[in-house]
């Protein structure tokens, strides 16, 4: 019987001290530092009548296997029109917030150069594709892995609706 | 398993059943989650605080406070080790199924329902706690850290903060059923009821268990064969195995208490007991030769029985 570390093991259940604080509910930053998980993220946007959806796959970039959290989590979305024009796009925040939380936690394992669609996310909500303007989308998103965690920022072209 | 059978209810169908109040026994985890329902603001301090709390179902839970720690210390009985800390876990969880065998479609009574509601987060704690400590299943539960180190563990742990709302007991709650589980306390001088206990349900816990984690560890090989679209959240496909809908498809608590690591593997489910039943030791040695989810969804399902 190895020695038994009793509730010390409980407190190391949640990969929260990992993760980014908009997804950890409030656990301060600066007790996580960040680290790179080794996965390119890459996206695909579509208009629809419910608004604006991000299709979100990633790509193990290391020799071995990993795991990442899936649905990685959007911290951010601003829509630049052609005019210059920044429009930060609503995240329904609670939901996300809550939905990062907790020790619910499905990790995704990736092999190496494995493409996996890992999620999907909603932006303007209700809103419908005629709201989203031309331009480019600045995306920020979270992923989060069992020893680490980073943020992806990408810029997407967002074309006309109905093209 | 029979779908709609007594199985079926422990490993997650219970969510939806209603109680004499109406209620489901999930509460938000289930679409009839009363739309009456009145959620505030987190009152304690911590990870909690401000945060979404349903206080309708606190208030149906509390008025059963004392009966719900009797029946807990009945069902762990003198002295338990942590494995019988689950043992009796598992049973009290399983009480609503028993109801449902006895009285087929009728509500769940309140009090059942409150033993569950008062249970299942500690069912939860425990599944975790002895997944990733081998050799704890044996310790006298008197020696397990007091409950100042429980609720120091649940905060740091997040365990109180849910999906969609926080964990509504209150830290004195957690720490008076902590004491009694633990024998640091006597339970209230109140009468239990006849339990209506299931004890077949930590052998269902187990074999549900391990079942979940073989799929990842299949998973982790590489092996997707009929788990099409498993990556994406939300989005669970009912061709799937068992095993990939347990663990997707509004997995019960303590089925996400069991995936919550990344690095598990099937065997750690050999540590929820002292000595794992015959079911699950057959499955544990028999999963590594499975060659895809469906050969251990077969292999699962010529184990577990109705209870």
């Amino acid at each position: 019987m190895s020695a038994a570390p009793r509730l010390g093991a409980l407190g190391a259940l949640a990969a929260f001290a990992f993760a980014p604080a908009s997804a950890r509910a409030g656990i301060p930053e600066a007790e996580a530092p960040a680290k790179v998980v080794p996965v390119e993220m890459s996206f695909v946007t579509e208009r629809t009548a419910e608004g604006l959806v991000v299709k979100m796959y990633a790509k193990n970039t290391s020799k071995g296997v990993i795991k990442i959290d899936d649905n990685p989590s959007v911290q951010s979305a601003a829509v630049r029109a052609a005019d210059g024009t920044l429009t930060e796009l609503d995240l329904l925040p609670t939901m996300e917030m809550m939905s990062r939380a907790g020790p619910r936690r499905v990790w995704m394992p990736l092999q190496p150069n494995e493409t996996l669609f890992v999620g999907s996310a909603t932006l303007l909500p209700g809103e419908g594709d005629k709201a989203i303007p031309i331009g480019g989308l600045e995306l920020s998103v979270n992923v989060i892995a069992p020893d680490a965690w980073t943020v992806v920022k990408k810029t997407l072209p967002l074309s006309e609706p109905g093209t | 398993m029979r779908r709609g059978g007594a199985l079926d209810g422990f490993l997650g169908a219970l969510r939806d059943w209603q109680d004499t109040d109406g209620r489901p026994l999930g509460e938000r985890a289930s679409p009839l989650y009363p739309a009456d329902t009145r959620r505030v603001a987190c009152p304690y301090s911590g990870g909690r605080a401000g945060l979404p709390m349903n206080v309708t179902a606190l208030a149906q839970v509390r008025p059963h406070r004392d009966h719900n720690l009797a029946m807990l210390a009945a069902a762990c009985g003198p002295n338990p080790t942590v494995a019988g800390l689950l043992r009796a876990c598992s049973a009290l969880v399983a009480a609503p199924v028993v109801c449902r065998m006895e009285a087929p479609g009728a509500p769940i009574p309140v009090e059942v329902a409150a033993l569950y509601k008062t249970t299942i987060g500690f069912h939860q704690l425990l599944v975790s706690l002895l997944l990733d400590t081998e050799g704890l299943a044996a310790l006298p539960a008197a020696e397990l850290d007091d409950s100042d180190a429980l609720l120091a563990a649940l905060e740091g742990g997040g365990w109180l903060v849910g999906t969609v709302e926080v964990c509504a007991g209150a830290p004195a709650d957690f720490a008076a059923t902590w004491d009694v589980l633990t024998g640091r306390r006597a339970p209230p001088a109140v009468a239990p009821a006849p339990a209506p206990l299931g004890p077949w349900a930590v052998e269902a816990t187990g074999l549900a268990v391990a079942l979940v984690l073989a799929t990842a560890d299949l998973l982790t090989a590489g092996n997707r064969e009929g788990l099409d679209g498993f990556g994406a959240v939300g989005a669970p496909v009912a061709s799937w195995p068992l095993g990939a809908r347990l663990w997707r498809d509004r997995p019960t608590p303590w089925l996400v208490a069991a995936t919550a690591r990344a690095d598990r593997t099937a065997s750690q489910a050999a540590h929820l007991f002292e000595a794992a039943p015959a079911p699950v030791a057959r499955f544990l040695a028999e999963a590594p030769r499975a060659r895809d989810h469906r050969e251990l969804e077969a292999l699962y399902l010529s184990l577990a029985t109705e209870p």
